[in-house]
C-alpha cells in the first residue's frame, strides 16, 4: 500500500495539476478514464452476467412461465414455495446431496493422511505429488465413465467382492449408487489437498521440531503443537472450499444416475443432488421458476461457508 | 518427519550395540509403513485406469459373454475405438464426435481463458499500481461479488440467456464465451495480490518517464513480469473449460456441430450404453480418449501445475 505512492503515473500527474492549469486536466482524465475503464470491466461483467439473472430468477420464483420464456410470466399465488416446503424430492435431494459433501471431508483427511507420508523425507516425493494430482485434472464426466464400468454388474468390485449386486438399480438398497458416486469423488478429489498440504508442511520451520526435540517432547507433542497450528489454516481453507464444491455436485451425478422421463435420478432418487434437480426441474421439465426456488436456497446454503472462505482470504492478504 | 526423528533416538542406542549399523538404518518400520502406504494409495489412484485399458481392448463379444471380471483380454481388439472413431452414431459430417468435440473445446476454452485472463489482470493492475477517484469502492464492490457463490445460478441464468436470445442456434455458444471474457472477480483478486507483492514500481516508473502509456506499460512490463501467476491462472482456467460440461449441456445441447468434449463425450456414451447395454469397450475408449489429450498437456508442464497451486490459484 506504502510502496503505490511511489509510482509514478500519480504522483507525476499530481505534480504536473499544481504547476499548469489546463493541460492537466486533460491528461488527468484520461488516467482517470484508463482506470474506471479496466477496473470497471469486472464489474461490469458481473452486472450484466451475474446482476441480471439475479434479478430474473427472483421474478421467477413468483411465476409460472411457458417454455421458460419470461415474457410469459403469470404471478402464480407463491405456488412454487408452496411446494418447495412440501417437496419430498427436495428433501431426498438435500440428503444426497449433504452425504456427497461429506465425501470432501473424507478427501480432506485422505489428502492429509498422504501429505503426511511424503513429508517422511521419501525419496520420489516430487513424483508421487505428480501422479497423485492426476485424478483432479480428469474430466468428471470421464471419471465417472470410468466408475460406471467399474462398478458394472460384471465390473471389477463385484468380481472381486463376489457380489452380483446392481450397484446402480439395487432393489435391496437404493444408495449403493450413492456410494458409488461417494467412492468416485473420493478417488478424484484429495489431489488438490495433497499438494497444498505438503506444501504448508514444508513451510513449518524444522528448528521449531529440533527445538522440540531438545525439550523432550513426544511426536504426538510435536504434532499437537508444531504441525497441527502450521496446517489450520490450509484446512479451513480446503474444507470451505471442499463444502462448497460439495454443494454443487452436478456432474459426477448426471453421468452416473441419468435422470430418466420423470425425472427421477436412480431408484429412490438416491443420485439426485440439489444441482441435479435444479437442472431437472429447469430444463426438462421447464419449470424455471421452481428451480430459482431452489437456486435460492442452495444459493443462501453456500452464503456461509463462501464468506468465510473470502473473508479469510482477504485477511490473509490483509491489504484492501 | 516427526516420526521418522523419534524412531532414529530409539534405533540409534541399538546400532551402537551391535555391529550392523546399516541393516539396523534399513529395516526402519516407520519407513516401510510410509512406502507401502505410498504405493497402496498409486494402486488406488492408477488401477481404474489400467482396468479400462485392458477393458477397451477387449472385444464386446468376450466383454458380454466372458461372465464376471477379467483383466486381461483372452484377444486384443480395438473394436471399441473402431466403433468410436469409424462409426460413431453421433458423428458431424464425417467427423467422430469427440474429434469435433476436442477441436470445439479447445476455441471454447482458449477464447474466454485468454480473454478474461488479460481483463482481469488490467483490472488487477489498475488497482494495484493505480490511485484514482473511486478505487476502494470498486475494488470492495468486487470483493463482495467474489463472496456470492454464483455457482448456484449455473442453470436458472438460462432465462437471462434465453431472453437475449443466445441460446437458439449456433449462438447457444455465446453464454460459452461471452461472460468470460469480462475477466472474474476472484481472478482480479489474485492477480492483485501478486502484482501488490510482484511488480516493482522502480519499473513502471521508469517505463512510465519513457514516454510509455499506461496501455503499454501494462502489455510490455507488467505481463511478461507476471509470467509465473498468468501461467498458473491460465492453467486452471484452461483446464476448468476443458472439464466443463454443464454450461455446454445446457446451451450446446441443440447444436451437435458445437458440442465440447465432455458433452460429446456423455452423449456418446449415453448412446452406447443404450443400445443394449453392451460396448463396454468403447464407452472405455471415449472415456479414456477424454482424458488423454489433458494427461499429456499435464505431463509436458506439470511443474507448472504444482506451482501454481503453491501460489495460490486454481481454486475459486
Amino acid at each position: 500500500m506504502k510502496e503505490q505512492v511511489s509510482f509514478a503515473v500519480v504522483p507525476a500527474e499530481k505534480s504536473a495539476e499544481t504547476q499548469n492549469g489546463k493541460p492537466k486536466k486533460k491528461k488527468f482524465n484520461r488516467t482517470y478514464l484508463f482506470c474506471w475503464i479496466g477496473a470497471g470491466i469486472p464489474l461490469l461483467g458481473f452486472l450484466l452476467f451475474s446482476g441480471f439473472p439475479l434479478v430474473i430468477s427472483i421474478l421467477a420464483m413468483f411465476s409460472d412461465m411457458k417454455y421458460n420464456k419470461i415474457e410469459t410470466m403469470v404471478w402464480n399465488d407463491f405456488a412454487h414455495f408452496v411446494r418447495f416446503f412440501t417437496d419430498p424430492k427436495l428433501l431426498q435431494a438435500i440428503k444426497v446431496t449433504l452425504i456427497l459433501a461429506c465425501a470432501q471431508f473424507v478427501s480432506l483427511a485422505i489428502a492429509l493422511l498422504m501429505a503426511a507420508f511424503l513429508s517422511q523425507n521419501v525419496k520420489g516425493t516430487r513424483l508421487f505429488q505428480t501422479l497423485y494430482f492426476v485424478p483432479y485434472i480428469c474430466s468428471t464426466v470421464a471419471v465417472s465413465i470410468m466408475w460406471n464400468n467399474i462398478f458394472g454388474i460384471e465390473g471389477v468390485i463385484n468380481t472381486i467382492l463376489g457380489l452380483e449386486i446392481n450397484w446402480y438399480n439395487n432393489l435391496d438398497n437404493p444408495y449403493t449408487l450413492t456410494l458409488a458416486i461417494f467412492i468416485s469423488i473420493i478417488w478424484q478429489a484429495p489431489g488438490y489437498g495433497i499438494v497444498m498440504y505438503c506444501s504448508s508442511f514444508k513451510a513449518i520451520s524444522p528448528s521449531l521440531y529440533e527445538a522440540a526435540d531438545l525439550d523432550g517432547a513426544n511426536a504426538v507433542q510435536k504434532f499437537r503443537y508444531i504441525t497441527l497450528p502450521g496446517i489450520s489454516s490450509i484446512t479451513f481453507f480446503l474444507l470451505l472450499a471442499g463444502v462448497l464444491a460439495g454443494l454443487t455436485t452436478f456432474d459426477a451425478a448426471k453421468i452416473m444416475a441419468p435422470a430418466d422421463w420423470d425425472g427421477n435420478a436412480g431408484l429412490n432418487n438416491a443420485g439426485l443432488t440439489v444441482m441435479y434437480y435444479i437442472y431437472i426441474e429447469g430444463m426438462q421439465f421447464s419449470n424455471m421458476g421452481y428451480a430459482s426456488v431452489m437456486s435460492w436456497m442452495l444459493f443462501i446454503i453456500m452464503m456461509i461457508p463462501s464468506v468465510f472462505l473470502i473473508r479469510k482470504r482477504i485477511l490473509e492478504v490483509e491489504d484492501m | 518427519m516427526s516420526e521418522v526423528q523419534t524412531v532414529n533416538v530409539e534405533v540409534s542406542p541399538q546400532e551402537n550395540a551391535p555391529e550392523k549399523p546399516k541393516i539396523a538404518k534399513k529395516v526402519r518400520p516407520v519407513t516401510i509403513v510410509t512406502y507401502l502406504m505410498l504405493a497402496l494409495y498409486l494402486v488406488f489412484l492408477f488401477a481404474p485406469f489400467i482396468i479400462i485399458v485392458f477393458t477397451s481392448f477387449t472385444s464386446d463379444t468376450e466383454l458380454t459373454g466372458r461372465g464376471g471380471f477379467k483383466l486381461f483380454p483372452q484377444e486384443w481388439s480395438w473394436e471399441g475405438y473402431e466403433l468410436i472413431f469409424q462409426d460413431d452414431p453421433n458423428a458431424v459430417n464425417g467427423v467422430p464426435s469427440l474429434l469435433a468435440g476436442f477441436f470445439n473445446t479447445m476455441w471454447q476454452t482458449l477464447i474466454p481463458t485468454v480473454g478474461g485472463l488479460l481483463t482481469s489482470a488490467l483490472a488487477a493492475f489498475i488497482y494495484s499500481k493505480f490511485r484514482f477517484p473511486g478505487r476502494k469502492v470498486l475494488f470492495l464492490i468486487t470483493v463482495l461479488t467474489m463472496m456470492l457463490p454464483l455457482g448456484a445460478f449455473g442453470f436458472v441464468s438460462y432465462l437471462f440467456y434465453m431472453k437475449l436470445g443466445w441460446t437458439d442456434g449456433a449462438s447457444g455458444v455465446l453464454p460459452i464465451i461471452i461472460p468470460g471474457l469480462f475477466g472474474s472477480a476472484s481472478m482480479v483478486f489474485f492477480l492483485r495480490t501478486y502484482f501488490d507483492s510482484a511488480l516493482s514500481n522502480e519499473v513502471l516508473e521508469a517505463a512510465k518517464l519513457d514516454g510509455a502509456s499506461n496501455l503499454r506499460v501494462f502489455f510490455w512490463i507488467a505481463l511478461p513480469l507476471s509470467k509465473p501467476a498468468l501461467i498458473a491462472q491460465f492453467i486452471f482456467g484452461f483446464v476448468g473449460g476443458y472439464n466443463s460440461y454443464g454450461g455446454a449441456l445446457l446451451y450446446l445441447y441443440k447444436n451437435k456441430e458445437l458440442w465440447n468434449l465432455q458433452l460429446a463425450l456423455s452423449e456418446l456414451v449415453l448412446m452406447l450404453s443404450e443400445e443394449g447395454g453392451g460396448y463396454g469397450n468403447a464407452q472405455c475408449a471415449s472415456a479414456l480418449m477424454a482424458i488423454v489429450p489433458l494427461l499429456l498437456l499435464y505431463v509436458g508442464v506439470q511443474k507448472y501445475f504444482i506451482e501454481g497451486i503453491n501460489i495460490g490459484g486454481g481454486k475459486e
